[in-house]
């Protein structure tokens, strides 16, 4: 499936320096679309976007989660292989999780949520959606963003915005998403508030 | 990014990379470690994440907290400013630069606009800040409460539950005693109506550049293993009173060297006699102005 060298990137430090900074900037800019800094092939329905995030932020201390589609050999492998992961099947217990599409309000209720004295503790969700390029559009603003910011995503279910403005209402806790498409991310953290959806 | 035009000049171009060091000497491991504490201090701003920090090749008390964050965010694009108390040239920030010069092999530059990533100790730089930057803070003690309260379960707690009751009743202590708000570094402030968080030992003169800030605002504490963050155009108030408004440090008289009326300024001795002279503390700015000027 893959020919990556044992670190899965070509050039390890500088291929994680430049793809950890467009992580860094999605967040501090929420909804902005940050373009995949090093190409990657698609593990089985692991895409681009969400290896490149695995290689980036994932290691023997980072316990990961695995949708359905994405709980097969390949990827499991590629998250053992590369990132040395530990995976558990219990939401509550992983740091990130990888969705190979959106999950509904139900799958996301179980996941870690920080506690009051460590809201960090929280697991962040990484959603594959088919684009950000083109799909119903919402309108952002929070931290981050100078006035508004508009995002278009294709992959997203009806009940994911009314379930991220839940998941602002308990800030400091909650969950950060990073949204994949197959060649480009964006992330929505916790903080971000939607003025409007279509 | 930036709007000023760069001449070449003022960049010290990349160098070649120490062989013996992987970029920017942290091993991968650890960066990511750091890096995933990075986006929850981003996400969650003013909020002190803990993270597992690594013995650096120098003293605490020279930065490593604020080294740790820049080797995890540098790439070999960055061009890296290092200041330490406004100045380009003390032995801190000139150690810290030739650090990354050598396991980074990145560009620098002493020009507050043309960098990409400043890390700095103890100032803002005069010049506004553009989106696409960003400044990582040394930081000596990150919990703000810690004079009142020293154990860290507690303060956790005080956070959790914005208990920061005690905080007000120590600056208003100030008031009864001085008659005015006597705390000028490190003024505590209120991050997105959330958080109180400690800004680091720079005076309250730089406080208000904080707010809405175009760039991202990193802090790293070395000994304390703390990082926090303020992202971009994000709410920071200094705390004060209704009766006793924050207000900033003002001077009578401009800064002696390059006239600015507007920046943060050091009595300095310029001679045997002990002449003395208020300068801009941000070297970069006066030098800058001055050169306008002639
Ligand atoms: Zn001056």
């Amino acid at each position: 499936m893959n020919s990556l060298p044992a670190t899965g990137f070509p050039n390890p430090s500088e291929d994680a320096a430049h793809s950890f900074r467009s992580l860094l900037t999605a967040m501090s800019h929420p909804a902005s679309i940050q373009p995949l800094t090093t190409n990657l092939p698609s593990v089985a329905k692991l895409n681009p976007a969400a290896s490149l995030i695995a290689l980036t932020l994932v290691d023997h201390e980072s316990t990961v989660w695995l949708d359905d589609d994405l709980d097969d050999e390949t990827v499991k492998q590629f998250f053992k292989f590369n990132c040395s992961a530990p995976l558990t099947k219990q939401p509550n217990q992983a740091m990130l999780a990888f969705f190979s599409h959106c999950p509904s309000p139900q799958d996301l209720s179980g996941f870690n949520k920080g506690n009051a004295t460590y809201p960090d503790a929280s697991t962040t969700l990484i959603i594959q959606v088919k684009s950000l390029n083109h799909g119903n559009a919402v309108t952002l603003t929070g931290p981050g963003i100078q006035t508004e910011q508009a995002l278009k995503v294709d992959g997203l279910n009806k009940n994911f915005w009314p379930w991220f403005k839940t998941n602002q209402t308990i800030f400091p806790l909650g969950n950060d998403v990073i949204l994949a498409a197959p060649d480009c991310l964006t992330a929505l953290p916790r903080t971000t508030k939607i003025a409007e959806a279509n | 990014m930036s709007q000023s035009i760069i001449s070449p000049a003022i960049i010290s171009p990349a160098t070649q990379i120490d062989p013996n060091y992987n970029f920017a000497y942290l091993n991968e491991q650890t960066k990511k470690m750091i890096r995933r504490a990075l986006l929850k201090a981003i996400a969650i701003p003013g909020y002190q994440v803990p993270f597992a920090g690594r013995e650096m090749p120098m003293p605490y008390g020279w930065g490593t907290g604020g080294v740790q964050i820049t080797a995890s965010i540098l790439t070999p694009d960055d061009v890296l400013k290092v200041i330490d108390q406004g100045a380009d040239d003390t032995t801190n920030a000139v150690s810290i630069r030739k650090f990354f010069q050598r396991t980074a092999g990145i560009a620098t530059t002493l020009n507050t606009s043309t960098a990409t990533v400043i890390q700095t100790r103890h100032r803002i730089p005069e010049q506004k800040l553009q989106q696409g930057q960003i400044l990582v803070y040394q930081v000596p003690i990150p919990e703000p409460l810690r004079f009142l309260e020293p154990r860290e379960t507690e303060t956790r707690k005080m956070h959790a539950f914005e208990d920061y009751g005690l905080m007000h009743v120590k600056l208003y202590e100030d008031i009864s005693q001085h008659g005015h708000i006597a705390t000028t570094y490190a003024y505590p402030v209120m991050v997105e109506d959330r958080y109180v968080m400690d800004p680091s030992p720079i005076p309250k003169f730089d406080n208000p550049k904080m707010n809405n800030n175009p760039a991202l605002q990193l802090f790293g504490a070395g000994r304390e293993k703390r990082i926090y963050a303020i992202p971009p155009y994000t709410k920071v108030v200094s705390l004060d009173f209704e009766d006793h408004p924050f207000e900033i440090q003002a001077w009578d008289q401009p800064c002696e060297i390059c006239g600015a009326g507007d920046s943060f300024l050091d009595e300095v001795i310029m001679d045997d006699q002990g002449t003395r002279m208020f300068v801009c503390s941000d070297s970069d700015y006066c030098q800058s102005r001055s050169e306008v000027q002639s």
